[in-house]
């Protein structure tokens, strides 16, 4: 059996006295694609930005890839990784935000290279190859030379997927990539990431998107006041779920749809 | 009163001298003051609350003194410590110490206008931490602190003018100077003040060159 790429073990964080992710673990296999839902405030951001250790936990361990994520393994046991090491560990994370977070300042281009060229070390011209190659793969060759600014929030976000990808991550997590797109966006962006998503990539995607989670989810994961409710394959979970509370959140969304 | 310029072309060498020490002293203070005052800025934002204090109650000292004071401790306080320097880098030192804390206070509120977002996306690929400033979040603070940084630096090519109380042969200083010597103090102001005006310019246009470099960037939300 393979191991997990990604593992999350009984990972805790506090701000304050509240608990935004309470005794939370989670396994995910190589090319897996996992669905997190669960109303606003539940969780779910979080328990992405500690995977990369955006957010570091305040107990409990993340491992990618087999490497405990901000913990050296010295001769003189485990010890708090150099800020260097964090972010070579953290650079293996891709990365989307909600609200896109391209550098306004950069064209598309500048966007994508900034990060293999400083952190991976390759040429300006391997740089720009393997971005020419990604902006093609999201739709959007030869616009390289565009501003953010002068783009659709969906071909941001777009581009924003690309940024993450010019990094060759082994994991992929999007925090609601299309909950602050126009409704007639959505679709390019879901797109995407569903070509991503055959494409063999492991991917933790934060959505309110059902329709996203029941057709591109290998499984689909609920989070209720910091901790996981219930987790099944889509079909179960979106259709039949057990927990009282899993019903109560579906219930509120077909709602709200209507 | 009538004006006669006729003396002013033999005066005129004596001025742009005083002019390029103006300069000078502009230059030198906008250099070493720009990464002061981004310094000033990011110390304002440190973890450590004593570092945030201490330099907190040093902004309120440094900017609430008048700046001639500033220049005599440099100039005449300084040696009785054991530094003496002469007037000019007595005087950069002054006034690089006096601007770098009316930039912290420019740099802290352009750093304030970019969003947390930005620091995260840069911390999330990786890169490195004085990479991130340099390269991501300091030139987004551009069109937030480009006109108080450029009206500041106007401030410093004015003030240039103090210097002249410590015997540098600046501008102001250059001019009085003439003027004693031709009795015609107006004509001899009148063209230093255009010199000033043509130096101030030419920040002006920096500043019309950075707000065109910041306008196709600027987001459309």
């Amino acid at each position: 059996m393979t191991a997990p790429i990604v593992s999350v073990k009984s990972v805790t964080r506090r701000y304050g006295s509240f608990m935004a992710l309470d005794d939370v673990s989670l396994d995910v296999m190589p090319g897996e694609v996992v669905a997190i839902i669960g109303a606003s405030g539940s969780g779910k951001s979080t328990l992405l930005r500690t995977i990369n250790h955006l957010d570091p936990p305040d107990e409990g361990q993340v491992w990618i890839d087999g490497r405990l994520m901000g913990v050296a393994e010295g001769a003189r046991g485990p010890r708090r990784l150099s800020e260097r090491d964090l972010r070579r560990q953290r650079s293996e994370v891709g990365m989307v935000f909600q609200h896109f977070h391209l550098f306004p300042h950069f064209t598309v281009l500048q966007n994508l290279i900034e990060a293999p060229m400083a952190v991976r070390g390759l040429s300006r011209p391997a740089a720009t190859e393997r971005a020419e190659g990604l902006l093609a793969e999201v739709g959007l060759e030869g616009r390289g030379g565009a501003f953010p600014a002068e783009l659709s929030g969906g071909q941001q976000q777009r581009v924003a997927i690309a940024r993450a990808l010019a990094m060759q991550p082994k994991v992929m997590l999007f925090d609601e990539p299309t909950s602050a797109l126009d409704p007639e966006l959505v679709g390019e962006v879901l797109r995407v990431m569903k070509r991503l998503a055959e494409g063999g990539m492991t991917m933790l995607v934060v959505t309110h998107e059902m329709d996203f989670a029941e057709e591109a989810a290998d499984r689909v994961v609920f989070f209720d006041k910091g901790r996981i409710v219930e987790t099944g394959p889509p079909a179960q979970l979106l259709r039949s779920p057990s927990e009282p509370r899993t019903q109560a959140f579906l219930q509120r969304l077909l709602r709200k749809d209507r | 009163m009538s004006l006669d310029f006729s003396s002013i072309p033999t005066v005129v060498p004596a001025l742009l001298k005083g002019a390029a020490v103006t300069l000078e002293l502009t230059l030198a203070v906008l250099v070493l003051a720009t990464p002061g005052g981004v310094l000033v800025a990011l110390l304002r934002g440190a973890p450590s609350p004593a570092l945030r204090g201490a330099v907190m109650g040093a902004s309120w000292i440094f900017r609430g003194i008048p700046p001639l004071l500033l220049l005599f401790f440099a100039f005449f306080g300084l040696p009785l410590m054991g530094l003496t320097l002469p007037p000019l880098p007595a005087a950069i030192l002054a006034m690089t110490v006096y601007m770098s804390f009316y930039f912290g206070e420019v740099f802290a509120s352009g750093l304030a206008s970019v969003p947390k977002g930005q620091w995260q996306a840069a911390a999330a690929l990786g890169l490195p931490r004085h990479r991130v400033l340099l390269r991501i979040i300091l030139p987004q603070t551009i069109p937030a602190a480009l006109p108080p940084y450029i009206s500041h630096a106007t401030e410093i090519l004015k003030g240039t003018a103090l210097a002249a109380a410590v015997a540098v042969p600046e501008l102001t200083s250059a001019a009085k100077k003439v003027f004693v010597v031709t009795f015609r103090p107006m004509e001899v102001l009148i063209v230093a003040a255009a010199i000033y005006a043509v130096l101030d310019a030419g920040l002006l246009i920096l500043q019309m060159l950075g707000e065109r470099w910041s306008a196709r960037r600027r987001a459309r939300s």
